[in-house]
């Protein structure tokens, strides 16, 4: 093993290679111990989908899924994500030609009008995925309790809960 | 934030080393709170030890009627563990009432309960508060309605945790590996420390202590309830909580009881002696009442908090009585 890999290891302060799948692709980014995993991906990788609103944990504009799991972006850095999974709202739009344009709960947002400026509306998509992948059919109290980590400025709440709901309707073949 | 060094050690053992190696190196577990301090520049640690790699430090197991919660568990993992769920409800209810579902996917129960305070002059990078090596509590003279009304001063900051206050109504101790590699039990009665004893850290743990896991006994069957009054519905700390355990007897008389409030106080604050008085008595409204006005004796609120008495004497009496099946 070399001396850099050892587990031990103390690593940076400049930049150094982090290993990790993102959107299921492997790819290897150069960054310093201190970037977070919003700004590598916004900056490295330029999947700026993902949202910088406030940046200290307190709105959920940059959610991503890692390892599966909702998650703040803003507040996880690069680093910790070596050799773990990540999936932003770039990875939900089909990029060939037999697969949809747009997932279910981006259609769902779509048919409720789930937003109004839509600035916050990747991470809340982001959210209800998460959310839908631990519980199917959730209650309308289960879906205000589980999009609880995402604000809209906007105020659009009604119509996001009515867009999550019709989503796991729409996911669960029922629609 | 400032640059810092990173290391992600295999071991306990390792990490302990590493702290002992380097004074200004910080530990990290899910980084939210940290991460929060850094990025405001309230602490600039030259070294990370990242804990995410170190084997067996998640992870929730009974033995003989105990349980053992690893020190990097999730939050969100106690809500809904079968086990936590059977022999700890209070610590599941406590941690719904958590943050956001984001936040409990990211953070730890030993983070959670070792998180620094939220008060806003200690956040606030601009302000060299007593907390931070100042020489005065910026909240006497300012905004205070969200400080201390019980055990405050110099400092008056309070507990913004709600997994601490369950777990001490619980009884639980943290098990902590030390520099030179032994092992400590620290109960959570004795790991808190108001500022009175030491107005910049709020636990008793030297740098280079390690938490690796929680015990508590189990508490299946007794009666329980964690509430907590928040100005926003999730994401907000508490502005008061309560974790209410009691044991009744087959003639309704309180056999024990625990109440242990957050929010109100530097730390989980113990309120044995309204605790005290329901035991040997039915859980009736006079015994509730005595119990409620106990809880908040001694209360010393600042110029904008004394709404923090009525609603602290309030929240106790509603988990009283749902303790009693209300």
């Amino acid at each position: 093993m070399i001396e850099s890999m050892k587990s031990d290891a103390i690593r940076g302060p400049g930049r150094v290679p982090v290993r990790l799948k993102v959107n299921d692709r492997e790819v290897e980014l150069s960054v310093e111990p201190r970037t977070t995993l919003l700004d590598a991906l916004r900056q490295e990788l330029n999947l700026t989908g993902t949202k910088r609103v406030c940046d200290s944990g307190a709105c959920g504009a940059c959610t991503v899924l890692l390892d599966g799991e909702a998650v703040y972006s803003c507040m996880t850095l690069a680093i910790t994500c070596e050799g773990r999974s990540v999936e932003t709202i770039e990875s939900l739009t089909g990029s060939s030609a037999d697969a949809p344009a747009l997932h279910p709960i981006q259609e769902a947002f779509i048919a409720e009008d789930g937003y109004q400026c839509g600035f916050c509306t990747p991470g809340q998509i982001m959210a209800a995925k998460s959310l839908l992948a631990r519980n199917a059919a959730p209650s309308h109290e289960e879906i205000r309790r589980g999009m609880s980590g995402n604000l809209c400025r906007c105020g659009a709440y009604q119509k996001i809960f009515a867009a999550v709901g019709r989503a796991a309707h729409e996911m669960s073949g029922e629609g | 934030m400032k640059r810092f060094s990173f290391a992600a050690p295999g071991s306990a053992r390792e990490a302990v080393r590493l702290l002992a190696e380097n004074e200004d190196a910080r530990l990290m577990a899910g980084g939210v709170d940290l991460g929060h301090e850094m990025k405001r520049g309230i602490r600039s640690p030259s070294l990370v030890v990242h804990l995410s790699r170190v084997a067996r430090l998640d992870g929730i197991t009974l033995n003989d009627g105990r349980l053992e919660i690893g020190a990097l568990t999730k939050i969100q993992a106690l809500e809904s563990n079968e086990v936590v769920l059977e022999h700890a409800p209070l610590l599941a209810a406590a941690a719904r009432e958590v943050a956001t579902p984001q936040l409990r996917a990211m953070g730890t129960v030993a983070g959670n309960i070792l998180q620094r305070p939220q008060c806003w002059y200690y956040r606030d990078p601009d302000s060299f508060c007593l907390r931070k090596g100042g020489k005065h509590c910026h909240a006497v003279a300012g905004d205070n309605r969200y400080h201390a009304i019980l055990g405050g001063g110099p400092c008056h900051i309070v507990c913004p945790s709600d997994l601490a206050p369950a777990l001490l109504a619980l009884g639980a101790s943290a098990v902590v590996t030390a520099p030179d590699e032994t092992e400590r039990t620290v109960p959570l009665s004795e790991l808190f420390v108001g500022p009175g004893v030491d107005p910049h850290n709020e636990h008793v743990l030297a740098h280079g202590e390690v938490v690796t896991r929680l015990v508590l006994p189990s508490s299946a069957g007794l009666a329980n309830a964690f509430l907590k009054a928040r100005e926003r519905t999730a994401w907000d700390f508490a502005l008061s909580s309560v974790s209410a355990l009691c044991d009744t007897g087959p003639d309704g008389a309180v056999r024990s009881a625990r109440l242990v409030l957050g929010g109100v106080a530097p730390n989980p604050w113990d309120a044995a002696e309204a605790a005290e008085s329901l035991v040997g008595r039915p859980l009736d409204d006079d015994a509730i009442g005595a119990a409620a006005a106990a809880s908040v004796r001694g209360a010393r609120p600042l110029r904008d908090n004394a709404y923090k008495v009525e609603l602290t004497q309030r929240l106790v009496t509603k988990a009283l009585e749902r303790l009693r099946g209300d």
